[in-house]
């Protein structure tokens, strides 16, 4: 009986669940519960919210199971902790770092070059649970790429390597890490600035099902479910791809997921919207997911303060600093708090501006205007989202954002230039929110059932 | 093994393109891996490129008159990064004026520079000379 389904997530702050009617073909938002998350059990809050919104008793849910499917996101332990270690910052490293975001990953250490018995210390004190191991296109670079190997698979590292470097040297370097938990993919960069991300994507969602779901009740979960979660970014990414393939008209957009700890930043356009500048480095793909772990409302409002402070051009519209600086202080003491005087409320949306601001901005690509014997040209280098005409803001705290000139004012705060290079950010783009907080419950859904993205897009409201 | 790879590309603010696809397209055609970076490149660019592709040899073009400028150095930052080995190549308008070629070579030269030509070097006298360079470095073709 598939005319009802529920579709959950667990881990961030909340968790919250929706359940669907599926009669008119797509999915129809019958009840929505969401409870704070129960860290230290995930079973505890999320057996909640399914119980509820199945309006039966916890244990009734437990033994007599529903019937009704839960397709379910978790971002347990703050979202899939990945280390890179590549060879070159500006082309494999960089690479790796695209591959880690694009598939849901949380980036806890990079590493170039060459690997010391230090270094790899520094690595496992990050607590990765998963190395991603690139460097070399293939046929190309291979002496410390075998030596990165070596050191790791000689480390006390106990958790698994993703290797997605030289190809050509695949097995000698399966050899050296035949100690650990090692799975070989074909070359992220196998000719020198393309990426190949999807292998290598596809390999750590597997490694978040095979390995990373043991944790704090998520096999419970898995239990009574019946089914394995997705990790909560991977899942955003499908709807984000999907509405992509499938909902043209909808156009290039940006989307920006806020959370208390970190700032999510979809860009789904082309690397390049000016056919007259040269692009300089690596081509960035198509659907670009970055991920800002110190640009946050909450549990990250002291580092965003001093983001802030460092990078504002211009104080119209800013209240005084030190009030900004007391009241990120207190929320951070206090990460559930919400405002409640009419100060406090601006304070937020200060911080809620900047956030997005800085997320995008260091999202985006720059262009640096040089003088050649052939007159002025403009130099690229990352992704231009100065065409992009869509906003759309989801989140907590974004849900609830209705400040509609809120892209105009961040303009005059920080300015578009970072010394003299102009940051290619979306100039006027039309903001849409998704005001009922959905997509995370849309995500998981996708591939599932039909429709999803049509749903989706039709619950944002334009600001 | 793969066949050898070359890093190919114009240095500095220099966007003349037409002769750097003509090399991109002979040597490709000669059976070389080409990783032809294009117009505006920098020192480190080519160096990054040729690390990572593990290249024996570096390309250099410069059309535009500043190529003395922008070449200095690229052997020494060669040599930071443990690519003390690699072959230097630079050819094209590499000097204002009209100097003889055989001044600009020793100047080139004198810079680390392998190999100098100048804007009507023969390419297949070029390739010759390539597979020689590359045999005494100990790869076979």
């Amino acid at each position: 009986m598939k005319d009802r389904v529920i579709s959950l997530d667990t881990g961030s702050t909340w968790t919250k669940g929706a359940l669907w009617s599926l009669d008119g073909g797509k999915p129809e938002l019958k009840s929505y519960f969401r409870t704070p998350t129960t860290t230290a059990n995930l079973a505890d809050g999320a057996l909640s919210v399914a119980s509820h919104l199945c309006s039966v008793s916890r244990e009734d849910y437990i033994k007599n199971h529903t019937g009704i499917p839960v397709f379910w996101t978790s971002s347990a332990k703050g979202g899939l902790a990945i280390a890179v270690v590549g060879l070159v910052p500006d082309l494999s490293v960089e690479l790796g770092r695209l591959a880690a975001w694009g598939s849901g990953g949380r980036i806890t250490k990079v590493w170039p070059w060459v690997l010391t018995n230090q270094h790899m210390d520094e690595i496992i004190a990050s607590k990765p649970d998963i190395i991603l191991l690139t460097g070399g296109t293939d046929g190309g670079h291979e002496k410390n790429v075998i030596h990165n190997a070596r050191i790791i698979g000689e480390s006390t590292y106990d958790a698994s390597v993703i290797y997605a470097g030289n190809s050509y040297i695949a097995s000698e370097v399966e050899k050296l890490l035949e100690t650990k938990r090692c799975t070989v993919v074909p070359n992220l960069m196998p000719d020198l600035g393309t990426i190949n991300e999807v292998p290598c994507q596809l390999a750590i969602r597997q490694e978040f099902l095979d390995n990373i779901v043991e944790g704090r009740g998520l096999l419970q979960l898995v239990d009574v479910f019946g089914r394995k979660p997705l990790p909560t970014p991977s899942a955003m990414l499908n709807l984000v791809t999907t509405i992509n393939e499938k909902c043209p008209d909808f156009g290039d957009f940006t989307l920006i997921d806020m959370g208390g700890a970190t700032t999510d930043v979809y860009s789904i356009c082309p690397a390049q919207s000016d056919d007259s500048v040269i692009l300089r480095g690596i081509t960035e793909p198509l659907i670009k997911r970055s991920v800002e772990g110190d640009l946050g409302m909450r549990v990250s409002a002291r580092s965003l303060w001093e983001v802030i402070v460092k990078s504002m051009k211009s104080a119209t519209g800013l209240p005084s600093l030190e009030q900004l600086k007391e009241w990120t202080e207190h929320v951070l003491e206090n990460t559930e708090l919400l405002p409640v005087t009419h100060t406090e409320g601006d304070l937020d949306r200060i911080l809620a501006v900047s956030a997005l601001w800085h997320s995008v901005a260091r999202h985006s690509g720059r262009i640096e205007q040089v003088w050649t014997s052939n007159g002025k040209v403009g130099v690229q280098r990352g992704k231009d989202l100065r065409k992009i005409a869509k906003v759309v803001l989801t989140g907590g705290w974004l849900a609830r954002f209705s400040n509609k000139n809120f892209w105009s004012q961040a303009r005059e705060i920080f300015g578009c230039f970072e010394n003299d290079k102009e940051i290619l950010i979306p100039e006027k783009p039309d903001v849409f929110t998704d005001a009922e907080y959905l997509w995370p419950l849309f995500a998981p859904l996708v591939g599932e059932i039909p429709m999803v993205e049509q749903a989706a897009l039709k619950a944002l409201i334009k600001r | 093994m793969g066949n050898i790879n070359i890093v190919l590309g114009v240095i500095g603010f220099d966007c003349h393109s037409v002769g750097n696809k003509i090399l991109e397209h002979f040597f490709t055609e000669k059976g070389y891996s080409v990783h032809n970076l294009g117009v505006m490149v920098s020192q480190e660019e080519f160096i990054n490129a040729a690390i990572e592709t593990a290249a024996p040899i570096i390309m250099v073009s410069s059309l535009y008159g500043h190529g003395e400028i922008d070449c200095a150095g690229l052997r020494e930052k060669c040599i930071e990064k443990g690519l003390e080995d690699i072959l230097l190549y630079v050819g094209g308008n590499l000097v204002v004026g009209k100097t003889p070629l055989e001044q600009v070579e020793s100047k080139f030269r004198k810079m680390g520079y392998d190999r100098v030509f100048g804007p009507d070097a023969d390419l297949e006298a070029v390739d010759s000379i390539l597979r020689v360079d590359l045999k005494e470095k100990g790869f076979s073709l």
